[in-house]
């Protein structure tokens, strides 16, 4: 086997010996190569760098040397052409005294004596001839062709290209280096010029060879590409690199360059390619290059660089050759050392690979045996190593083998006994299922039946039954649920249970939490949310009460839910009715209490009716059965009890009825403005008895802002008046009652507040306040008398007005009742025109006479106020009607001709104005004729001169009588009204006549005008109105003042009515009959002794 | 009848000076109260033979009154006729369970409440006041 792997060719085939061998060969030699191969080429890379950086350090400092060269002689020609003495010589023109000369031949002298390197010096002139110089043989020699002349003359130091010397100094290589002699103005008089010989230039050069390596060197270039310098041979210079234009060519000979070889030299081209292009370049590049150089005929590395000094380049340059000399020795260095590597590896790789695979080979050996049936074969001798433990690893298998082999075999032995066993089991096993399907089929039979009573029991269950699965998923659902959702069980199966039906809350409208949701989160039974109902298949709702339960199987794990819903709609009606039926009760025992409380009211108010009642009758009695004689001191005390009796009764009627209008609704207001402090001050002076009997000091305070109030003013008043009454009444004896009006919270109310200094009211008691017939007796009572209707009163007309009432209390100390009202009364009340009282007064009619000659006046005048009229005049048109505008005229005379305009264009203004529309003229006129005013409504024309009696008789006939009756005509179908009328205007000292009718009223009028009308409203067939509307047709009582007195409550329409017509308004039995003649007073004369 | 004592317990003065005349004027001895607490401290001074009650009054009511005077066996004798203003019905029944023996309403008769006073007392009215 071994001898057919070895003649073998293909790899696969060879020894495992060899083939490790070569892979040690081949991981050995690999790298090695590759590392060598980099290696050289990155030595030549380093060489070639390295080279090119000591080209450029040498060529850098061989520049530096060769431009400090030539500054150093051009500085040397500046600073001789600064000396005094040559400029003194090129200032004289050159030809100078002895002793400029003598000066300038020393300081030429000093030159070539001080430096060998230097030829010569001179000085030209400024036309570029040499005028003096070292050299007495150049002296007049013309040398402006060279072109440093050239350049010096236009003032600037120049240096020279090396050049071949004038022949009359032998023909030298030679740098000039000249510099301008300033003269006046530093204008350029003449040039200082140092030759230097171009050897010593080329010294420095050649100094520095082979200085970057074997034979490398220097060459230098001038501008034009023309060898100037050369450090590896002198003599191959002068020749151009590279073949120049004809141009330069010529420019070069004309200025004799290279002297008379000139052009020989230009046309000997030692072609240097990179060098002559790189020369002639403004900024050669400077990076390495390598180029074929003639001068050595080689390949060579070089680097350029430009001078500074002068436009020159320098190439120091390396031959290729002696680089690659210096590769070669390293690769070959290197090669050596690779190749004893390899050897040493391949001996090493070979000795181990033996070593390794011995023990292969003793293992391949034992498991040839092992697979030849050989269990025994086992691998001798162990090492530590991974093959060893291969060994021990393969001794072990093949002990194992060798054991398991042994033990199938027992196995195999034991397996055929059991089979038998087995097969004897399994006739046994199917004997009992056989059994046990029987018993199954007897269970199922039993649980059919109990579902089917399941069935039977939920199908009888009056609630609505539905179980679903886990997922909400109806499974099951009793007819009940069946009718309430209207979905048939066979369709609802498997619905989700929100599609089957919906549950609302029944207030918010939203849809109730999902009721499978809420029993699987919680777990236990719930009875899902109040007011619920169910929205079936087809839309209608029903409300439901319900609850859900999880269903839990015998592990207690939830499997489903089951939800129970009790239609509720029945219930729901029954507890509508329960409802209704309770509202009802309670609707009966607000009547009950209203009843009740009404009762309680005419008991209470029959009481308080009866109480001055009884003091009444009871001493009317008295003093009518003769019991107490006038003249007993006890008469006039009684009839003071059954006056004081009297009044508190009415005072009870009156709050009775408003009270009720005001419960009823049926109090009208009459909004006007309203000047709350007058108002105050009203009332006061009603109650100034009670107050000056008691001496009771009185503040009020009126904020003076309070000018836009609107309010019905009795009510006001009448609200005042119960506060301030209450106060007084409750104030002790010299005590202090304040009344504050003054802005409210808002700027739309107002406050009263009415504070007394009396006993107070205890907190619990303040409720009470405000309700009728609550008055807080407490013991004293009766000292206070009233109706206990007052406050009650004042809290419903103070709200019936949009405002409200309060009190703060401490009792012993004083209470503070106060009333909020709006300042305007709401809106819907009317607001009637302020009271006109125009065409009423008290006293004499009043006359204007308009007349413009003073004699006919004078006379007017006097007549008419002989006969007691009042009389006013105007002397012309415009005067008059100024004066009718002002005022109301019972009369007035007119005289036709007048000085500024007609008396007819007069009467026709003063018809047009309202105030004296329907005032009676007499016309007193000299114009007789009546045509004249014919179509003006005049009462009378009277001619001039003027008849005294006339005037006034036409003055009665119009009804303007100065004699006015003096009588004050009472209309009254109430007898006791008239009488009492008429004893309260006698006793001020008015006569009165009263009257029954309407009719009688106007015709008693109609004979002779009264002073005033007291009238009453309601009365049998003529009324109030009617009467007012015919007694204003008289002419003559047109102007008399009437007071309506009436127990009539007016509408809002009546009280318009009447503020147009009557002068004054009084209700009976509220005011009195004195507040009729107080109201009178105002329009009547004070009445006649 | 000259001399008998009559209490008038009244908190209204108008009516309490109209019986007081009424009565006294007829000779009876008569004295007045304003309320209830006054009506006992009379009392104690004062023993009446018959006492006229307002029933409607601040304090101690007449009705109470009455009840504490014909529960104490020293004024349980007192005729007790109520003179109120309380004529509502059923008012009497309180006033008689009370223990008032008699009931007038207001306003009184002045001519008949002395003739009904002097049956009570068991003596007749002369038929007019007495003038001293």
């Amino acid at each position: 086997m071994w001898s057919r792997m070895r003649v073998s060719l293909r790899f696969m085939d060879w020894p495992l010996r060899v083939k490790m061998a070569a892979l040690l060969v081949a991981a050995s030699l690999l790298p090695l190569a590759i590392a060598a191969v980099l290696d050289i080429r990155e030595s030549r890379r380093q060489l070639l760098a390295s080279t090119a950086a000591l080209l450029a350090a040498r060529g850098d400092h061989l520049v530096d040397e060769l431009d400090m060269f030539h500054r150093g002689y051009r500085r040397s020609a500046i600073r001789f052409a600064r000396l005094p003495g040559v400029v003194d010589y090129c200032r004289a023109g050159f030809t100078g005294t002895g002793q400029i000369n003598r000066t300038v031949r020393a300081i030429l002298a000093v030159q070539p004596a001080s430096d060998s390197n230097i030829r010569g010096a001179a000085i030209f002139d400024t036309a570029g001839t040499v005028r003096i110089a070292t050299e007495p043989q150049l002296v007049g020699v013309r040398l402006s062709y060279r072109r440093y002349v050239r350049e010096a003359l236009r003032g600037t130091a120049a240096i020279s290209d090396i050049y071949l010397g004038v022949p009359q100094v032998g023909s030298v290589p030679t740098i000039a280096y000249a510099a301008p002699v300033r003269g006046p103005n530093r204008r350029v008089a003449g040039l200082f010029v140092i030759w230097v010989r171009a050897a010593s230039l080329w010294e420095i050069a050649r100094a520095s060879n082979e200085l970057a390596g074997p034979r490398s060197f220097a060459v230098l270039f001038d501008h034009a590409g023309i060898r100037i310098a050369h450090t590896y041979q002198q003599d191959f210079v002068f020749h151009p690199g590279g073949r120049l234009d004809p141009a330069t060519v010529d420019s070069l000979v004309s200025e004799h360059r290279f002297g008379g070889k000139t052009r020989a030299f230009l046309e000997d081209i030692r072609a240097f390619p990179d060098q002559f292009d790189r020369a002639r370049s403004a900024s050669p590049d400077q990076g390495l290059f390598r180029g074929f150089a003639p001068v050595n005929q080689q390949w060579n590395y070089g680097v350029g660089r430009r001078m500074s000094t002068v436009p020159w380049t320098l190439f120091y340059m390396i031959p290729e050759e002696s680089l690659i000399t210096q590769m070669t020795r390293l690769t070959r260095d290197k090669a050596v050392f690779a190749g004893v590597i390899i050897l040493v590896a391949l001996l090493t790789g070979t000795l181990f690979a033996a070593v390794i695979l011995r023990p292969i080979g003793s293992l391949s050996a034992a498991t040839r045996a092992l697979a030849g049936g050989d269990l025994t074969a086992r691998v001798p001798g162990h090492d530590s190593d991974e093959l060893g433990r291969l060994g021990v690893s393969f001794n072990a298998m093949a002990g194992q083998i060798e054991a398991q082999s042994t033990s199938l075999r027992r196995a195999r032995d034991e397996l055929e006994v059991r089979v038998v066993e087995r097969t004897a089991e399994l006739v046994q096993t199917t004997k009992d299922l056989e059994a046990e399907v029987v018993e199954r089929t007897r269970a199922e039979d039993a649980l059919r039946e109990s579902e089917q009573s399941l069935a039977t029991t939920l199908n009888s269950i009056g609630d609505a039954v539905i179980a679903t699965d886990r997922a909400g998923r109806v499974i099951r659902m009793n007819p009940t649920a069946e009718r309430l959702t209207g979905w048939p069980l066979a369709e609802a199966r498997d619905r989700s249970l929100m599609e089957v039906f919906r549950i609302l809350n029944e207030k918010t409208r939203q849809s109730a939490e999902d009721p499978v949701a809420r029993v699987l989160r919680e777990g236990v039974v719930v009875g899902l949310a109040n007011h619920t109902a169910l929205i079936a298949r087809d839309g209608s709702e029903r409300p439901i009460a319900d609850s859900g339960a999880p269903i839990r199987d015998a592990g207690g794990e939830i499997t489903g839910v089951v939800l129970v819903f009790r239609d509720q709609t029945d219930e729901r009606k029954m507890e509508v009715t329960r409802l209704k039926s309770r509202e009802l009760e309670a609707q009966s025992l607000r009547v009950q209490e209203a009843s009740r409380l009404k009762s309680q009211f005419l008991a209470n108010m029959s009481h308080e009716l009866r109480t001055p009642l009884n003091a009444i009758i009871g001493f009317s009695e008295l003093l009518h059965d003769g019991a107490v004689r006038p003249e007993m001191p006890q008469h006039q005390e009684f009839l003071g009890h059954i006056l004081t009796s009297g009044r508190h009764l009415l005072q009870l009627i009156n709050d009775v009825l408003d009270l009720s209008k005001v419960e009823a609704g049926k109090l009208e207001f009459h909004p006007e403005a309203v000047n709350v402090s007058d108002l105050i001050g009203e009332v006061l002076g009603i109650l100034r008895t009670t107050v000056a009997s008691k001496a009771i000091r009185i503040e009020t305070h009126v904020d003076p802002g309070l000018t836009d109030i609107v309010l019905d003013a009795a009510r006001l008043k009448q609200v005042l008046y119960n506060y301030i009454s209450n106060a007084l009444k409750f104030t002790p004896t010299g005590g202090l009652v304040i009344v504050r009006a003054a802005a409210g919270d808002t700027s739309a109310t107002f406050r009263l507040e009415v504070e007394d200094s009396g006993i107070g009211v205890a907190p619990e008691n303040i409720g009470r306040l405000f309700i009728e017939f609550q008055q807080l007796d407490s013991g004293s009572a009766r000292k206070h008398p009233g109706t206990g209707l007052g406050l009650a009163l004042t809290k419903r007309l103070v709200e019936a007005q949009g405002g409200a009432v309060g009190v703060r209390s401490t009792a012993g100390t004083g209470s503070t009742f106060h009333a909020v009202f709006p300042r305007q009364a709401p809106a819907g009340a009317s607001i009637p025109e302020p009271r006109s009282f125009e065409g009423a007064r008290a006293g004499a009619p009043v006359v204007l006479v308009i007349e413009d000659n003073e004699r006919d006046q004078a006379t007017l005048v006097q007549a008419l106020t002989e006969a007691g009229y009042a009389v006013d005049t105007a002397a012309t048109g415009a005067q008059a009607l100024a004066k009718c505008r002002a005022q109301a005229f019972d009369a007035i005379t007119l005289d036709l001709l007048l000085p500024d305009m007609s008396g007819l264009e007069v009467l026709r203004a003063i018809r047009a104005d309202s105030r004296n529309h329907d005032v009676p003229v007499i016309v007193v006129t000299v114009v007789t004729e009546t045509g004249a005013v014919a179509g003006f409504a005049v009462q009378d024309l009277l001619a001039k001169p003027l008849d005294s009696a006339a005037l006034l008789a036409a003055l009665r006939r119009a009804g303007v009588d100065s004699e006015r009756s003096g009588v004050v005509l009472v209309v009254d179908d109430d007898s006791d009204s008239r009488e009492l009328m008429a004893a309260t205007l006698g006793q001020l000292g008015y006569q009165s006549h009263g009257v029954p009718s309407g009719s009688d009223g106007l015709r008693v009028a109609g004979e002779s005008p009264p002073l005033a009308v007291v009238l009453d409203l309601l009365m049998p067939e003529m009324d109030g109105f009617e009467f007012l509307v015919r007694f204003r047709r008289v002419p003559r009582c047109r102007r008399v003042p009437v007071i309506v007195w009436t127990v009539k409550d007016l509408t809002a329409e009546e009280h318009a009515r009447l503020r147009v017509t009557a002068q004054g308004v009084i209700a009976k039995g509220r005011e009195g009959s004195t507040a009729v003649v107080d109201e009178l007073r105002a329009f009547l004369p004070e009445p006649r002794a | 009848m000259s001399g008998t004592r009559i209490l008038i317990v009244d908190d209204n003065p108008s009516n309490m000076k109209l019986l007081a005349f009424m009565l006294s004027s007829r000779g009876y001895d008569v004295r007045t109260a304003g309320d209830a607490i006054e009506a006992l401290t009379a009392l104690e001074s004062f023993p009446a033979r018959l006492i006229l009650m307002d029933l409607q009054m601040p304090g101690m009511d007449g009705l109470e009154l009455t009840r504490r005077l014909k529960a104490d066996p020293r004024t349980s004798e007192i005729i007790i006729v109520a003179v109120t203003a309380n004529a509502m019905k059923g008012d009497e029944e309180k006033a008689r369970a009370a223990g008032c023996d008699g009931y007038v309403t207001k306003p009184i008769d002045t001519r008949a409440l002395p003739r009904l006073i002097a049956e009570i007392l068991g003596e007749t009215d002369s038929g007019g006041p007495r003038v001293s």
